[in-house]
């Protein structure tokens, strides 16, 4: 029920660096097993009689085998260049299923199925440098002597109430002494 | 460095005088304003510094790109972004048609940089200017993943197991083709013309 329990957790890989030059199926050998006269088998027997010709012509890299066994459940069994064997039991299939199944064990890679814990994988996880705190930041703090008083200070002080009352009463003094200065001015003037 | 000069420049172009020290000697009348301050900004104009300055780094950004080595990119693939670089491995989930050992171009390109340069498209870089390219390696299904919905109180639990498909890309090559200034007027973006 709950497999994501017991499949094994891995990151995603390839075997082999395939594709890095080109791309080489991994599937090395199909074996079809199948009975002449039962029909659990008839959709296989369609799909070797109807589709099978073309699908060797088009993988050229595996290696198609036979094997016809008298009253047995029918089933492929698919193995890859990494040594991978994977028995997948066709019973009942139809031919299109059987088309459907067997193009994705020639896509697959032979790695055995695993929960993927990332959905990426990189050998070069950085090329700029990875960040920190401290990049892009000003030198001058290596050379700082700690506690300093200026680093100690919070980001935005906001001002009491007191301090805007004061700033008030001085910005209105200047502006008096400046009406008193025009003043005298034009008394002089005068 | 770089950001000093933009600085610089900023602060060249735009100078900002607040109106209260302009109008300090003009007006005895304190007026209480209740916005907040307006500052007036006179506008230079600065068109030939603007076009030295970009230039220049426009220059140093393209001797970057000869000499460099090793460039990542952000490209946009199937409704999500990924960071890569050469020789990366990045799975897609759900269905895509591309099949195993198709080449591809990848054409969303959002950003791409090397050591000590980067390159923000806006939102896509210039598809002439940045090739990507990738090989499909694996298609797969997923492990069977279990969807359980529950709605309490309501008498409704359905459960289902899924296995959606897994694409392997192999990212192949991150290039910068050309000069970064060489753009044409009329750009175009796979059937889009921009």
């Amino acid at each position: 029920m709950s497999s994501s329990r017991f499949t094994p957790r891995g990151f995603p890989r390839v075997p082999l660096q395939n594709g890095i030059g080109r791309y080489i199926c991994q599937l090395k050998r199909v074996t079809l097993r199948f009975c002449k006269s039962s029909g659990s088998s008839r959709g296989i027997r369609d799909f070797i009689e109807t589709d099978l010709i073309s699908y060797a012509q088009e993988h050229p890299g595996t290696a198609v085998y036979l094997k016809p066994r008298r009253h047995k459940s029918p089933s492929f069994v698919a193995e890859y260049l990494n040594g991978e064997r994977e028995v997948i039991s066709c019973h009942n299939f139809t031919a299109q299923e059987m088309i459907k199944w067997l193009n994705l064990y020639t896509t697959r890679s032979g790695i055995p199925l695993m929960r993927y814990a990332k959905m990426w994988h990189t050998d070069c996880p950085s090329i700029q440098g990875v960040w920190s705190p401290f990049t892009n930041k000003d030198p001058a703090l290596n050379i700082t002597q700690f506690p300093s008083k200026e680093l100690s200070k919070p980001v935005w002080e906001e001002k009491s109430a007191t301090e805007e009352l004061l700033e008030m009463i001085n910005k209105q003094k200047i502006s008096d002494e400046n009406d008193d200065d025009t003043q005298k001015v034009q008394a002089a003037q005068m | 460095m770089l950001c000093n000069k933009l600085l610089n420049l900023v602060s060249k172009t735009v100078q900002i005088v607040p109106t209260n020290r302009i109008a300090a000697a003009a007006s005895s009348l304190s007026v209480r304003s209740f916005s907040t301050p307006v500052s007036q900004e006179y506008v230079v104009d600065n068109t030939i510094a603007h076009k030295k300055f970009s230039d220049g780094i426009i220059q140093t950004v393209n001797e970057a790109v000869k000499t460099n080595n090793r460039l990542f990119a952000v490209v946009h693939i199937c409704g999500k972004q990924f960071k890569v670089t050469d020789n990366d491995l990045v799975l897609i989930d759900g269905y895509w048609p591309p099949n195993v050992g198709d080449r591809i171009k990848l054409q969303k390109v959002l950003l791409v940089g090397g050591k000590d340069f980067t390159l923000i498209g806006r939102p896509v870089l210039d598809p002439d200017t940045v090739e990507v390219t990738a090989t499909v390696v694996d298609k797969d299904l997923s492990h069977t993943r279990t969807n359980f919905e529950r709605i309490k109180r309501k008498q409704y639990m359905r459960i289902n197991f899924v296995r959606k498909e897994i694409t392997m890309l192999r990212i192949n090559s991150v290039f910068i083709t050309q000069n970064i200034d060489n753009r044409k007027d009329v750009q175009e973006m796979g059937r889009r013309v921009m």
